[in-house]
Order: C-alpha cells, then sequence, then structure tokens
C-alpha cells in the first residue's frame, strides 16, 4: 500500500509562492476579496509562512511551506464527530469528505499546523471566471473544512490509469501534487514512502531532514529539509 | 374569556389555526426533505428527441451500446451520441422528402438536429460534483454490465424521464462491498 | 391585539381548560387536508428543491465537457517566457465550449523544465479576466475621458492606415514609433519588420524587457546578457532580483542547483542591496547598503581586486581596453581604470559612501578572487542613485578582472539559434531618402524626450504593444501621452496608458495566439520555443501579429510585399526551416536537464537528430514545444567582444557620469529616509495586478495581500511612534501618500521601501484604486528622499 509523502528542500524554497497559486487554481479555491484577507479569511490550502528572527543587520528570514501533514496521528480525525475527516491507510493520505463535515471547526482547532480551512464564505467566482474551474475538484459551499488533499484527484486519475494498464501507480512521477509540478526552485519532492527505492526515500534520510512539531506525535508525511551553509574555500 | 366575548374567540381559533399551521408545514417541510432523501426525487428529464432504445438494441437492429455511447470504455464519461453517430446509419433522411418526413417526426427532428450540428441532449443519470466516478474503470476492469446501474434500457421506446435506479452511495457501497472494490473514501470523493 | 389577545395565546398553547379552546378532530382533519393539498401543489417545487438543497452544489456550474488534450503554448505574462502546457477541456461536441483549466510548465522546456512561477500559474485569470477588452474601442471626445465607442476591426485597421499612409506620404514615416513590453515576440518581430519598410526606425523596448547589464557597452552586444548561474561558485549580485524577476523560474532552478553544488561544492549567493529582498534572505550573506551606492561598491571591490592582485592580469592585459589608459583623456582626469580605482574608489572612501564596512569590502574582493568561477550580477529597475549604465558597467567591470568572460561560470552571449530569417526589407520607394536616414529612438526616455522636446523630431504616431509607460515609467508623465496625436494600444486590459490611446486593440493572451521565443532572459542557451494556440481568441479578441500583418495589407506595393503571410503562423512557419536543416541540435526531448549545462557536456559535438520530412519536423516540434542546440563554445571571444576594440571596454564613463544619489537643488533636511523601491514577484507583469490570485500573495518576503506598505525597521517605526499596520503618510518633494507600515527588520534603519506595482487607476475592478504607486514619490525628478509619520 502506498504512503504518499512529500519532501520540502528549506535551502531551495525562494518564497516565491509558485506552489499557493498552482493550487488554488487546481483546487478551486475562489479568489478572496480584501476585506477577507484583511479578517484572516483567506483560504490557502498551501500556505508558504515567512519566519522573520532577529534585529537588523542580523536579520534572518526563512519560508516554510507549510500544507496538511498527512500524519499518521491527525489530530483533526481523532476529534470529527462525523468521521468527515479520516486516515486513509490505503494511500497514507487524510481525506476531507465534504458531504459529511458539519461545520464544528472542531479539527481546525486541533490540528496544531493550522491547516485546516473552514467556508466562513460562499465561495464567490465573476460568471467570467467560471469555466476554467477544474471538473476534478468539488466546489465547497459555506460551511465545510477543506484542506490539502495531495491533490486527491490526480491520484483517481492516476489509478483510473494504472488499472486500465494493470499495474500499479508509479511511486515517484506519475503522480504528482499541483504544488510540487510548480515549484521553480525544484524544491519539492513527492512519491510513495513505503518504496525504498525512490529518490525520496533517499532524501528522507538526509541529515538535513526533519518534521514541524515531531514531538506533538503527529507522524506527518511532510519532511523538511533544514538550510544548508556555506563553508569558505 | 367568557362565552359571550366573539371577538375573543375568533382571535384565539384563528391564532390555534396559525399555530397549528406552523406545525403542519413544518412537518410537512420535514416530511418532504426526508422523501427527497429517501427517494433522490429528481425532476422528470424531457429529450430533444424521443429516441427508442427498443428499437435500437433489440433484435435484428441490435446495437451495441458502445456503439452509441463511444467513450465508455475509454474515458471516465459514457458519451452520448451526436449527430454524425446517428447519421452514420440515418443518412438517408437527408433525402428523405418533406412527406415522409411528416410520418416520422423524431426522424424530422434528427434532420433538424443534424444541420445544426449537434443534439442538445439533458443529462438524467448523474453524480454530484463531490464524486468521482470512471466509466472506463467500472466497464473494462470491473466488467460491470450497462443495465446493472442503468437499468434495463432494452425495452424502453421512448427516453427515461428519470434514472431507474437510485445511485446512492449506500447502493454503489454495496456493490463494491460485494465485489471486494475500493471502499476507501478517497476512491471516490474528490 | 391587546391584552385580551395575549391571555388568548396562552389559552391557545393548552393553558386553559375547555372545549372551546382545544382543537376539535374536525378542525385537526380539515388541516391536516389542506396541508397535505398544500404539500402536493408545491411538492413539484418543493421536493426538487428540497433535493437540490441536498446536493453540495447544483451540478449546473460545471460545463459538460468533452475528452481533455494537453497543448504546448508560451507564457505570455513576462518576457521570459517559459514553456507551458495548458490542459484543455474539449468540447463534447455539444457545442458547450472549449476550457483552458490549468497551465502547467513545460517538462521539455530547457529554460523552465517543467516549472512555473505563480505569476504564469495565475494566468488563466488573464484570459478569463471580466476585465478584457472585448472589441476594438475608438476613443470618442477627449483622450483619457474615458467613453469609447466599439468599433469593428476593418474600420479600426481602416483607420490606423489612413494614418500612417498620410504620415508616409508627407515625409515623416519617421516619426511613428513602437513602445513594446517585450512579452509577445511574434507580434514584435511582425511590427518592427513593418516599421522597418514602413521607414520608421522605432521600435523600442521597455527597459525591463530586454535588459543588457551594460553588455551593450563593455562587449558591444546588444540583447540579453547571459549569466551561467549553473556553473558559478560564487555570486555575487548587486541588488539584482533573482527571485523576483528577469527570468525567474531559470533563476530559481539555477541557483538551487548552485547550492546543491556540482562536485560536492555549495556555492555562496552574496546578495548587496538597500533592503533584505527575498533573494537576500535566501542569499548566504546580505550585504546592506546605502541605496542606489551599489556601483559605487563594486568599484570599491574593483579597487580591492587590483590593490591586493587579486585578478586576472593575463585576461585584462590580453582582452580588455581601458584598463590603463582613455584615448583622449583631459589632463586632470584619472586615466583609465586603474587610475580612476585609486584614485576615487578607495575603501575608506567607499564605506562612507555606501556604509559597507572596510573590512567587509576587502573580504567580499578576497572571496570573489578565490572562490571562482565568480560571477558578479547587475539586474533589477534602477529608480535611484547614478546612471544605470554607470551601474551595470562597473558591475560588469568585476567580471572582466576575474577574467570571467565567456567562461563557465561567468558572462556568456546569448547564442542565436539558426533560424532561417525573413528575407531583409529594403528602405523603400514610398519613403523620402533623407527620412531613412534619421536617427532611432532605444529608450522609453528618448522617446519622451522626442514627444516633449520634439528632439530628435516629433512623434505623430505610437503604438504600445503591451506597454504601460504611464504606469510603470518614470519618464512618461500623463502630460506625454496627450502630446502624441494618434496613440494605439493593443491592450488586454484597459490599462493607465490605453486609457489615452485613439484606439484600443483587443490583444489576444498566449493561450489564444501562435507565439515563438528565440532566446530567454539571460539564458545562455540556443534553443526556440514555439507555442500554439489553446483556445480560440475569446471576445473579439486579435493576436497583434494578426493585426500588423492585416494592417500591412491595407497597404500596397512594398508594405504589403514584405508581409507575404496571411496569418502568424505561416510567418512562424518559414523561421523554422533553418531548425530542419542546422547539423546540431534537436527536438525538444526528454533529455534535456540541467546536467547538459555543465561545460564538458555542452563543449561535446551534438549532433542533430534526423527527422523524416519538414512536416514532420514541424509537427513534433509543435508537439514537444521547441527546438535546442545544448552546445556552447566557451572562450570565443570574437563571438563575445564585439566592442570596436575586439575587447572589453573599462569605458570613461565610469569617471564621467554620476556614481552616486547626489541631487542638486532642494533642501532635503526635511526628508531624512531614502527610499527603496522594489518589485513583487507577484507584481511583476503588466496584467497582474488585476489577477485576484497574484494580489493574495503581495508582498516579499512578508506578504501583505491586497494592499501596499511600507517596510520600516522596528527601532525606527518605535522612535516615530508608528506600530505595524498603522498608516502612515510618506511624502517626498514630489507627493505625499497615505499606506500601511510594515515593521521589518530587514529593513535598513535609514531607508524605507515601498513596493511597486500597486496604484492602479485603470486596468481593472481587483487593480484599479488599490494602494498606491510609489513612483509619484519621484515624479518631477524629484529626489528619492521622504519623511514618514503615523498618520
Amino acid at each position: 500500500m502506498p504512503r504518499w509523502g512529500m519532501v520540502i528542500d528549506l535551502d531551495k524554497c525562494t518564497g516565491c509562492r509558485a506552489c499557493m497559486i498552482a493550487c488554488k487554481q487546481e483546487n478551486n479555491i475562489a479568489p478572496s476579496t480584501q476585506d477577507q484577507a484583511d479578517r484572516g479569511r483567506l483560504i490557502s490550502w498551501m500556505n508558504v509562512l515567512t519566519v522573520v528572527e532577529g534585529d537588523y543587520p542580523n536579520t534572518r528570514v526563512r519560508f516554510l511551506p507549510m500544507l496538511c501533514q498527512q500524519c499518521d496521528k491527525p489530530p483533526c480525525v481523532r476529534v470529527c464527530p462525523v468521521g468527515a475527516t479520516y486516515k486513509s491507510t490505503q494511500q497514507g493520505i487524510v481525506g476531507q469528505i465534504y458531504p459529511r463535515c458539519i461545520g464544528c471547526r472542531y479539527c481546525a482547532s486541533a490540528c496544531p499546523y493550522q491547516v485546516k480551512y473552514f467556508n466562513w464564505f460562499p465561495p464567490q467566482w465573476p460568471d467570467e471566471l467560471k469555466p476554467p474551474r477544474n471538473p476534478d475538484v468539488a466546489i465547497r459551499p459555506k460551511g465545510v473544512i477543506e484542506k490539502c488533499t495531495f491533490c486527491v484527484q490526480r491520484l483517481q486519475k492516476a489509478r483510473d490509469q494504472a488499472a486500465i494498464e494493470k499495474r500499479q501507480v508509479r511511486s515517484e512521477g506519475e503522480y504528482v501534487p499541483a504544488c510540487v509540478e510548480s515549484c521553480p526552485a525544484k524544491a519539492m519532492y513527492f512519491g510513495d514512502l513505503e518504496d525504498q527505492t525512490t529518490e525520496i526515500a533517499k532524501i528522507t534520510r538526509s541529515a538535513r531532514a526533519f518534521r514541524v512539531m515531531e514531538e506533538l506525535g503527529t507522524e506527518p508525511n511532510v519532511i523538511y529539509l533544514k538550510e544548508g551553509e556555506w563553508i569558505a574555500g | 374569556m367568557s362565552k359571550s366575548d366573539p371577538i375573543g374567540r375568533l382571535a384565539g381559533r384563528l391564532v390555534r389555526w396559525r399555530s397549528a399551521a406552523v406545525g403542519l408545514a413544518l412537518l410537512g417541510g420535514g416530511l418532504a426533505l426526508l422523501a427527497s432523501a429517501c427517494l433522490r426525487y429528481t425532476p422528470a428529464v424531457e429529450q430533444p428527441i424521443a429516441f427508442d432504445h427498443h428499437r435500437h438494441v433489440s433484435g435484428k437492429n441490435g446495437i451495441a451500446c458502445t456503439s452509441c455511447h463511444e467513450t465508455v470504455e475509454k474515458e471516465t464519461f459514457a458519451g452520448i451520441p451526436q449527430p454524425d453517430t446517428c447519421m452514420s446509419c440515418h443518412r438517408i433522411i437527408k433525402r428523405m422528402t418533406a412527406a415522409k418526413l411528416a410520418a416520422k417526426p423524431e426522424l424530422a427532428k434528427l434532420k433538424d438536429f443534424a444541420a445544426a450540428g449537434w443534439i442538445p441532449w439533458n443529462r438524467v443519470y448523474g453524480q454530484p460534483d463531490y464524486v468521482f466516478f470512471s466509466h472506463r474503470r467500472h466497464v473494462v476492469i470491473g466488467k460491470v454490465e450497462c443495465a446493472t446501474c442503468h437499468g434495463d434500457m432494452t425495452s424502453l421506446t421512448s427516453p427515461p424521464v428519470r434514472p431507474a435506479i437510485n445511485q446512492s452511495m449506500d447502493w454503489c457501497m454495496n456493490c463494491h462491498q460485494q465485489r471486494q472494490a475500493s471502499t476507501d473514501c478517497i476512491s471516490c470523493h474528490k | 391585539m391587546t391584552s385580551g389577545g395575549k391571555n388568548n395565546q396562552r389559552g391557545a398553547t393548552g393553558a386553559s381548560s375547555g372545549n372551546e379552546h382545544a382543537v376539535a378532530r374536525r378542525d385537526f382533519l380539515k388541516m391536516v387536508g389542506l396541508g397535505t393539498a398544500a404539500l402536493g401543489a408545491g411538492s413539484a417545487v418543493g421536493l426538487g428543491a428540497a433535493a437540490q438543497a441536498l446536493n453540495v452544489v447544483p451540478q449546473e456550474d460545471f460545463p459538460e465537457h468533452g475528452p481533455e488534450s494537453r497543448i504546448v503554448s508560451l507564457c505570455g505574462l513576462c518576457p521570459a517566457r517559459c514553456g507551458t502546457i495548458v490542459r484543455k477541456l474539449g468540447s463534447d461536441g455539444l457545442k458547450r465550449g472549449e476550457w483552458a483549466i490549468k497551465v502547467e510548465g513545460n517538462p521539455l522546456d530547457p529554460v523552465n523544465q517543467g516549472a512555473l512561477c505563480p505569476v504564469g500559474q495565475a494566468a488563466l485569470q488573464l484570459v478569463y479576466g471580466p476585465d478584457r477588452v472585448r472589441s476594438p474601442l475608438k476613443c470618442v471626445g477627449e483622450r483619457g475621458a474615458g467613453n469609447w465607442q466599439e468599433i469593428s476591426w476593418d474600420e479600426a485597421i481602416a483607420t490606423i492606415k489612413a494614418k500612417l499612409a498620410d504620415l508616409r506620404t508627407g515625409g515623416a514615416a519617421h516619426t511613428v514609433a513602437a513602445l513594446s513590453s517585450g512579452t509577445s515576440e511574434l507580434a514584435g518581430r511582425l511590427m518592427a519588420r513593418f516599421l522597418d519598410v514602413y521607414g520608421s526606425p522605432n521600435f523600442i523596448f521597455e527597459a525591463d524587457a530586454a535588459p543588457s547589464d551594460g553588455q551593450d557597452i563593455t562587449q558591444g552586444i546588444n540583447g540579453r546578457v547571459a549569466y551561467d548561474f549553473e556553473n558559478a561558485r560564487y555570486i555575487l549580485s548587486f541588488g539584482a532580483p533573482m527571485f523576483e524577476a528577469m527570468s525567474p523560474v531559470r533563476q530559481m532552478r539555477a541557483i538551487g542547483e548552485f547550492r546543491g553544488g556540482w562536485e560536492g561544492r555549495r556555492g555562496k549567493l552574496v546578495q548587496i542591496e538597500s533592503r533584505m529582498s527575498a533573494t537576500a534572505a535566501k542569499a548566504d550573506e546580505w550585504v546592506p547598503v546605502n541605496p542606489g551606492t551599489e556601483g559605487v561598491l563594486a568599484l570599491g571591490i574593483a579597487n580591492a581586486l587590483v590593490k591586493y592582485n587579486l585578478y586576472d592580469a593575463a585576461f585584462v592585459a590580453a582582452h580588455v581596453a581601458g584598463f590603463d589608459s582613455w584615448p583622449g583623456n583631459e589632463s586632470g582626469q584619472p586615466n583609465g581604470f586603474r587610475a580612476l580605482l585609486s584614485q576615487e574608489y578607495d575603501a575608506p572612501k567607499v564605506a562612507e559612501i555606501t556604509g559597507v564596512q572596510v573590512e567587509t569590502i576587502t573580504r567580499l574582493a578576497h572571496e570573489f578572487a578565490i572562490s571562482g568561477p565568480s560571477l558578479a550580477v547587475a539586474g533589477g529597475r534602477r529608480f535611484t542613485g547614478g546612471t544605470a549604465a554607470f551601474y551595470s558597467v562597473a558591475v560588469q567591470a568585476l567580471n572582466a578582472l576575474a577574467g570571467n568572460i565567456e567562461k563557465p561560470g561567468g558572462v556568456l552571449t546569448c547564442p542565436v539559434p539558426p533560424l532561417s530569417w525573413w528575407p531583409a526589407v529594403k528602405s523603400s520607394a514610398g519613403v523620402k531618402p533623407e527620412a531613412v536616414a534619421k536617427p532611432a529612438l532605444d529608450s522609453v526616455k528618448s522617446l519622451a524626450r522626442a514627444v516633449w522636446e520634439s528632439q530628435p523630431y516629433k512623434i505623430n504616431a505610437l503604438f504600445l504593444l503591451g506597454a504601460n509607460p504611464l504606469f510603470s515609467s518614470l519618464d512618461f508623465p500623463r502630460e506625454t501621452i496627450t502630446k502624441v496625436p494618434f496613440v494605439v494600444s493593443f491592450a488586454s486590459q484597459l490599462d493607465e496608458t490605453a486609457a489615452y490611446a485613439d484606439l484600443v486593440l483587443p490583444e489576444c493572451s498566449s493561450l489564444e495566439r501562435w507565439e515563438i521565443r528565440t532566446s530567454s532572459p539571460g539564458f545562455a542557451v540556443s534553443s526556440v520555443a514555439v507555442g500554439s494556440p489553446v483556445l480560440a481568441p475569446r471576445y473579439e479578441s486579435r493576436p497583434c501579429a494578426q493585426v500588423v500583418l492585416d494592417l500591412a495589407h491595407a497597404f500596397d506595393g512594398d508594405v504589403a510585399g514584405a508581409f507575404p503571410w496571411t496569418e502568424p503562423s505561416q510567418a512562424l512557419n518559414e523561421l523554422l526551416t533553418g531548425l530542419y536543416e542546422s547539423p546540431h541540435g534537436e527536438i525538444f526531448t526528454e533529455r534535456f536537464q540541467t546536467e547538459y549545462l555543465r561545460p564538458e557536456i555542452r563543449a561535446w559535438d551534438w549532433p542533430a537528430r534526423k527527422y523524416g520530412s519538414r512536416d514532420d519536423f514541424v509537427k513534433r516540434l509543435l508537439a514537444h514545444g521547441g527546438w535546442v542546440d545544448p552546445r556552447y563554445v566557451y572562450g570565443d571571444y570574437r563571438a563575445g567582444l564585439k566592442a570596436p576594440s575586439g575587447k572589453f571596454e573599462l569605458p570613461r564613463l565610469l569617471a564621467t557620469e554620476a556614481s552616486s544619489p547626489i541631487f542638486s537643488g532642494g533642501d532635503l533636511s526635511g526628508y531624512p529616509f531614502e527610499l527603496c523601491l522594489f518589485q513583487p514577484i507577484a507584481l511583476m507583469g503588466r496584467a497582474s495586478a488585476n489577477l485576484p490570485y497574484l494580489q493574495e500573495i503581495v508582498g516579499g518576503p512578508q506578504v501583505w495581500p491586497w494592499d501596499s506598505f511600507v517596510e520600516i525597521n522596528p527601532k525606527t517605526a518605535a522612535s516615530l511612534g508608528i506600530e505595524n499596520g498603522d498608516w502612515v503618510i510618506v511624502q517626498s518633494a514630489a507627493a505625499k501618500l497615505k499606506t500601511r507600515a510594515l515593521l521589518y527588520a530587514g529593513a535598513m534603519p535609514n531607508v524605507v521601501n515601498l513596493p511597486l506595482g500597486q496604484g492602479h487607476t485603470a486596468l481593472g475592478r481587483w487593480a484599479k484604486g488599490r494602494g498606491v504607486n510609489p513612483l509619484e514619490l519621484l515624479a518631477n525628478g524629484a529626489a528619492p528622499r521622504v519623511r514618514v509619520s503615523k498618520a
């Protein structure tokens, strides 16, 4: 059974936020307004955080692309009263089932990464911007929670194609979420973490690898690589 | 509140009626929702041509489903025939006289649509947008017969106005469990 | 009702006894009957509505569609023009339309190798933008008043033709100019050809569309300078926006490679900049420098290189002119680059001007010398401090001192692919000979001067190809455009300059037109990318390339004769013969990887792949996106050093041009802060401000969606009593702007930073009236100095 996971190399990430836009376009996230943004209601399944530390001139600025970590022990799943979110043991993805969600937002509180987004408003597109929406992704109404799904619609299509060809989905390269595909700095890797022969599995064994807030015991499947350092000579 | 207070009694009766009516309306509304949930009530769908499946599919004509629903083994959607497909057999209507066409109104309609280039079929079977369903997977891999999900179309002499089978999630899951196909939510929910 | 009613209500709820208030059985049955009847009558509506309500969203929102396809195209939102693949839903024969639903990078394109920046990802919001110009518009009444009449294409072209024909017969063909933003190469080349045969020398690129970074002066190469980032080991960037502009996708990947290390050696990136940009944040070292003094710092480092004998003396002796002396030098002036450095750019003096410590200058010079291959990079738009020429040349000088010209990891020359260029046009019979010899205008500045002062001649007609100088250029205030008698703008959205046009012609997005890319900024690989149209032009839009052809054919004789094509695709197709016949190169295949940029691999004599007929070749090329020849001949100084001397020029302008922000006149004491303007990547393209997805990520590195802001150092802000998010006034001698304060430890204490790209007064619903345009602070030559106070 595949366990889909992602590696993000923070050394290469430039904070360009192409991943955010690619995700919004792929997953039918409606364009926001200034009012929504000011109220902190802007939905971005992939959210690149900027961390500023220190004082001038010893300022340190770092980027942290934060998305659903697809935890193996997801706090959001534990607290959902209706089973609208669950851990798929077959794919390793934490699924989000919109018709089941009752909008209690317990999961949004429980998630330590703060990557569950609630639709406070019905999503609105001007008429002209409606046709280019992706028919492979549901349009969520007001009142439900949504989050990164590792572009599960692409997985569904890959599995469909693989089934016709009487094989399994390839561990790397065949199924790639929109963010990974778009990254200009090639800072993101995606694949089946169970398959030890993939490039991504090798990278997860890097000395620079870490997971965010590992001590909470969520066992995330998104691994980050620490920034490197230049050594003179 | 004495017996001799006609206005009061009228008012009382009106108020009783009102609150009872409200209660009944709520009950009725609730029943309606429940009914529609159970029955998946859909409004009747009319088609631009009164296509007779029985005539085309059974007996000596015996066209296979895939001849007209061409993409059912190749795409997630089954496809519905457009004039090109129909005209491959019905070429002759281009030359039929008006009198002859008057006797066969559906063919007359087809002729008009063929000139326009498309037939505006209306959807009967559909899933909500949060469901991923692949025809080719079910037909080619699952080897599911068309009739299993769409009912027996061979006996229909006019297009169905509503789905013959209530394709609820329960109904899908039943078959998936029996045949040990995936019951993982994210296999179908998108 | 009176209290009696209240009592009755209480009674009706059963608090009292007495049968006259209870609901009689008969009454009850009546109510049920009525209710059921109502239910039945309303059921058709009610049940249906109820059923709908249970669905998450009504199905009508997704149009029916047919099979999908992936079409190879080119992004047109910035001059880098990355290759793209567009996912398209076909019409299902029900003619419910074809739709493009996602744009991805083309994995085979050597420039972006499958990646795409945020601006490219938001492209569909331009293609399907509700604010697109839908038909040709003619101005009614006063220009700029906003009264437009929709006209037909025939009328538009006839109007333009009449105007141009008049000018031509009157001997004023040279008074026509075209200003291009560089995003449509096919249209640009056809327009340039049109102007050629028509009799005008004035095809002008907006500065950021074709940065030469001084290479035109030092090496005589006009066009796009190329940097071999992938093979460098040390990059000294003087404020160049490596991750925000130029060719962001390719640069981000290149720096990622540079970082990852080749042969195990990780490269060092040093960003010298007046604020901590995203590039500076990711660099290994950020060197804060006073705004506008980067060129001075470059010469300070050059001084250290020469002083400590850390430069490549052999290269300088053989291939550099102007190092030891300048011809025709006047006495009293430093004679030669070396003399200039020692007299004017010693470390303490440079330290004082730039704010960079002497130790740092010396250290950077040593690192630059020993960490080779090292690359000094210029770039970005400059609004403050010295002339752009001084800055660019000063930075390039470092590359010459390191001997890193035409070497791996150094400054390279963009190769010209072997296309079969269209036959040259000759100056035509319809143009008077003396007009042909008029000097050409080559920049927005010279164009503005021609308009305003009629020097060297008046401008009678101006074509704008996606350019919006009223918004984005300091040299082009509104009054300038009103002085041009006839203005035609090819625009997808009605921008500030188009608002003052006589005719606005709806331009297609890159998904709706044929497109070609023969070089990409900064990329020294010979490649040609071709984009096919994905969609039919929306509304009445028509590709600019097509309009040029239509216009040419409206003329007869030589003008029409220079364009033997009815459609741009034919013109494009002709170019490809040379690629087909080339003894080297191949159509994009999976094989091109960054490894192919390694010098030993580029030095191979890559043979051409064999293809079938020319038609087969073209079909394959369109399917894969283009053609590439990875070879590069390093050390070919005949190709790389094209100045008249045949050497790398260190020109005298380094001594004579203004080098640092010295502003004459005006009392600057009331303006204690220096101003630094920067371009966030989200607002990089001309159309970006009206794409809502991009407004959501405005900023850099800290994001402030949907607004402008001014970055202030936290300690400075505290001293002014300003907190994060407060409204503040930023005032220069020219203007006063109100915006939000964003406290940022990456802002220098005496510098405030404002983002460019907001403050539109046109362009569309999401851009208009949003934020402030900081260029207003520099209007009329005002010094880049401001005061900041709480509003």
